[in-house]
């Protein structure tokens, strides 16, 4: 039986399972509050900095056009 | 032709002839299709404007240096990713070997009993939606990892790459990356339960 500090160790660090671990993960997650808060809060993480990334680092098209342009001026004979 | 397609003519091995030649049209493909994706993640990993341009210039200097060399092994955008990552380390002097041990390893021990069970309650998730939704708190807290915690955190949560690629930038084996993503998750986790108001 996988505890609680396992299934935290294999959620966050993307551990592959086997089919029968995998589905002994799923039922922990069912039946144990805390780890599936936990899995809730990576799930909230990834969205969270996804928007974080798309909204602080958008790139100027003109100024990208400009960079793209000068490296290909470099680059070329 | 879908942007798939363009990016498996990337990897044969006439497309790399052909930028090796300096061939224009290929080389203004190969930039415009890689520029701006290697820009963000300069942004990204915390540098600003004026050093993410620099930085991008020379990773792509960097790449038309060692073309000639490049076995159609990996994939482009891999290639460009692992020198982007050489390149920000020797900016930021930082020497990414994976430590032995860290803070995170025993912040979480201690949140688990003798047989591995949480001793406290875990936040409710609704309060930490709210935290995680706060783009202040998502700064804050990004910018305290480490680089190559930083690299694996994005490269695999916001860029979906997957684990082969992520080992290749990185130069990690798969233990070393699940020990980076292990840690990079879980101090973002903690740090972002500390900001939660009570």
């Amino acid at each position: 039986m996988l505890s609680c500090k396992e299934i935290t160790r294999i959620l966050s660090s993307d551990e592959e399972l086997r089919l029968i671990k995998r589905t002994e993960l799923r039922m922990h997650l069912l039946m144990c509050e805390h780890c599936s808060n936990y899995n809730k809060h990576l799930k909230q993480m990834k969205e969270g900095f996804k928007k974080f990334f798309k909204k602080k680092y958008e790139v100027k098209p003109d100024e990208l056009t400009k960079l793209e342009e000068s490296i290909i001026k470099k680059h070329t004979r | 032709m879908s942007n798939n397609d363009v990016y498996k003519i990337f990897s044969t091995s006439e497309f790399v002839t052909k930028l090796v030649a300096q061939d224009h049209q290929a080389i203004e493909q190969v930039v415009k299709a890689y520029t701006e994706h290697l820009f963000k993640g300069s942004l990204g990993l915390g540098f600003n404007e004026v050093e993410a341009s620099e930085l991008v210039q020379n990773v792509w200097a960097t790449f038309f240096d060692v073309l000639p060399n490049f076995k159609a092994k990996s994939h482009i955008r891999t290639f460009l990713f692992g020198i982007l990552y050489n390149k920000a380390k020797e900016f930021k002097r930082e020497f990414a070997k994976t430590r032995q041990h860290e803070v995170i390893d025993d912040i979480m021990e201690n949140h688990f009993d003798e047989n591995g069970a949480w001793k406290n309650h875990v936040v409710d998730p609704e309060r930490f939606m709210v935290a995680t939704q706060t783009m202040d708190i998502i700064e804050k807290c990004i910018e305290e990892l480490p680089l190559n915690q930083k690299m694996a955190f994005s490269l695999r949560e916001i860029d979906d790459h997957g684990t082969n690629d992520i080992c290749k930038i990185l130069n990690v084996t798969t233990t070393n990356l699940g020990v980076l993503l292990f840690r990079a998750k879980n101090r973002l986790r903690e740090c972002i339960e500390s900001k939660i108001e009570v």
